[in-house]
């Protein structure tokens, strides 16, 4: 008897009674299809906040004025740091450490001769303003850069053209606009040439930065004015700089990068006047807790799995009772118990795994249906766990079934009505 | 004549709700290669115990059996099951054939559990069923079969595997007397190519098929003779 005579024989035994096979498979499909979907967004989400993450600066440093302390660093517009996001700055703390900062241009420039590493280094000063076009006007935040900005903050101008250098030194009063700006200050227009009047200043509109959405980590970018920075420090009649944006080569060369910082900012400025801060711990705690959610959310659909098992026990035990008779003949005409166990439990695994191989099959379906709202990842080791599983919950919930066949007494078998 | 099966004192006792009874009190007697051995006995007799023990579905609770002079009651159970498979063909009074599966394929069994290829089974089944009479009948299910064609079916699977003893307990039991008699004229013919047939019925009018006889009732033998 070799393991194919057994596997059709099985196969035989689940078609006679298709309806019940399919029935009983449907808890291991549900249950592996939760699984599968449930892993996939998962994976998903994670991928997504992993981009967004990149999108803002996975490899950037930020340097702001004051002491930030790590829990600080977890509040909601602690992702950018303060840096670029004016909802960050409007919200309280930062705007008092703002007016005192002892960051300066000089800062900047000597950051980025630091190291080889440092790609970009920028400095910002950002405020609220009000900002208006004819007879829209909307609250904004005004951002004060300089031609690195774009660069190292990773954020593209779409349409139009950046801040460049000769904005900043001929301080010319250009803006570079959020898409949310241009389609509320310009409803059905192209803010391109355009005014707008910002603080009691003129701006002419010359870019439009990429549309990020406000469901990303970092606040709302799309909702920002850009300008160049000295037209801003002689706005608010304030030298320091709100935020020093640093972009390095390599996430990796992240820490050392940080040392190499602080020490040159300690030997220009006390420690309680500026942080340096990433968001590797930021994204390293948020990766933690997806994870936790996703296992914890497997978890829960892996009970259906232990249900479609306890589903399949409790079918082959019928089974087994409702083929005494067969089971009877076959042990007269020379089965062995072994045989005999042996073709309900291979049945009992092919009723998991087959009905595993279908949830699959639905899983990914459920996954690319559910693409259509989140990100969704089907990644290959969630398949083989799941079939793994599957097979093992065969083995384990067969089992029972099995043996009770094989110990089955061929006279009282062969006696059974 | 050399023993084919060969009883030594055996005894079955049953619990039943606390109760022993004694199905089988130490019976012995011998089955000789080639012969036609009738065991008559009404119901209740113990004769289907009997062919339980001479079958190997059962053991006794004292004494020993012999087939080819080898003790056979205390082996394993894969060893009784490998003999019930290569020793023995079974001729039940209710067919006891698979249901929703054709009668090629039942009368392949013994020979899917013997290991043999399937290219083989078939051939052989497709042998067996025509020295019953039933090669245009291949395909069919037993539900769609007669209970005589029936029963030819469970000929074809007590003989595909060759086996040195066919057993045959009330094949005539369930089925009408002209399909009973072409039944008993087929196991008379195998008995005439020289096979070795133990027939157990309680039909006097089958005894003439046979020939030697015994008579079992209580769970002794009451007599034993030549017909």
């Amino acid at each position: 008897m070799k393991i194919v005579d057994f596997l059709k024989l099985a196969v035989k035994g689940l078609l006679a009674n298709k309806l019940r096979t399919f029935l009983t498979m449907l808890g291991i499909i549900i249950g592996v299809g939760s699984v599968i979907m449930l892993m996939s967004v998962g994976a998903g989400v994670q991928t997504f906040v992993n981009q967004q993450f990149e999108l803002i600066g996975a490899n950037n440093i930020f340097i702001i004025p004051g002491q930030m302390g790590e829990m600080a660093m977890m509040g909601p517009g602690g992702g950018s740091g303060g840096s670029s996001t004016g909802q960050a700055t409007s919200q309280g703390g930062s705007l008092a450490t703002m007016s005192t900062s002892k960051l300066k241009e000089k800062h900047v420039k000597e950051i980025k001769r630091l190291s080889s590493d440092i790609l970009e280094a920028t400095g910002t000063i950002e405020v609220p303003a009000k900002a208006s076009y004819k007879n829209e006007a909307i609250f904004a935040s005004l951002s004060g850069i300089d031609e690195n900005f774009f660069a190292a903050s990773n954020l593209a101008v779409e349409v139009g053209r950046p801040i460049e250098e000769k904005d900043i030194l001929n301080k010319r009063k250009v803006a570079v606009i959020g898409p949310e700006v241009g389609e509320e200050l310009f409803p059905g227009i192209d803010p391109l040439g355009k005014k707008i009047i910002v603080a009691n200043v003129s701006f002419e509109v010359v870019g439009i930065t990429e549309k990020r959405g406000t469901g990303g980590i970092g606040g709302n970018i799309d909702r920002v004015i850009y300008v160049p920075f000295p037209i801003v420090q002689s706005l608010t009649e304030k030298e320091g700089l709100q935020a020093i944006l640093v972009k390095v080569s390599d996430r990796e060369k992240i820490p050392e990068t940080i040392t190499l910082i602080k020490n040159y900012l300690s030997s220009e400025l006390d420690e309680n006047e500026f942080s340096v801060i990433d968001q590797t711990k930021i994204l390293e705690t948020v990766n933690a807790i997806l994870t936790i959610l996703t296992y914890a959310l497997t978890a829960i659909a892996a009970i259906s799995l232990l249900v479609g098992g306890v589903g399949i026990m409790n079918i082959m035990f019928v089974s087994v009772v409702e083929r005494t008779k067969e089971i009877g003949i076959r042990k007269a005409v020379g089965a062995t118990s072994g045989n005999i166990r042996s073709q309900f439990l291979t049945e009992a695994v092919i009723l998991s795994l087959f009905g595993g191989i279908l949830g699959v099959g639905f899983g990914i379906l459920g996954a690319e249906i559910a693409s259509r709202w989140l990100t969704t990842t089907v990644t290959p080791s969630s398949i083989i766990l799941s079939l793994g599983v599957c097979s093992l919950i065969g083995i384990i919930f067969g089992v029972a079934p099995a043996a009770r066949a094989a110990k089955l007494d061929p006279v009282e078998a062969l006696r059974y009505e | 004549m050399a023993s084919l099966l060969k009883l030594e004192q055996v005894s079955k006792i049953y619990q039943m709700d606390g109760v022993k009874v004694e199905a089988l009190k130490n019976i012995s007697f011998k089955v000789y290669e080639g012969e036609f051995l009738v065991i008559m006995g009404p119901s209740g007799s113990g004769k289907s115990t009997l062919m339980h023990l001479i079958g190997l579905l059962d053991r006794p609770t004292r004494g020993q059996i012999f087939l080819n002079g080898k003790p056979v009651s205390k082996l394993s159970e894969k060893e009784q099951a490998r003999l019930r498979n290569k020793e023995i063909g079974f001729v039940f009074q209710f067919f006891n054939l698979l249901e929703r599966t054709s009668a090629l394929d039942n009368v392949r069994l013994p020979l899917f559990y013997a290991g043999v290829k399937p290219r083989e089974q078939e051939k052989r089944a497709k042998e067996a069923l025509e020295q019953v009479g039933l090669n245009h009948r291949l395909n069919h299910y037993p539900s769609q079969l007669s209970g005589g064609e029936r029963q030819r079916v469970a000929i074809a699977r007590a003989l595909v595997n060759n086996p040195s003893l066919i057993l045959a307990d009330e094949p005539t039991g369930n089925l009408d007397s002209k399909s009973g008699k072409e039944i008993m004229e087929i196991i008379a013919s195998l008995h005439r190519e020289g096979r070795t047939v133990v027939l157990i019925t309680h039909d006097s009018s089958l005894n003439h098929y046979g020939q030697r006889l015994i008579v079992i009732k209580d769970g002794e033998i009451l007599e034993e003779k030549k017909l």
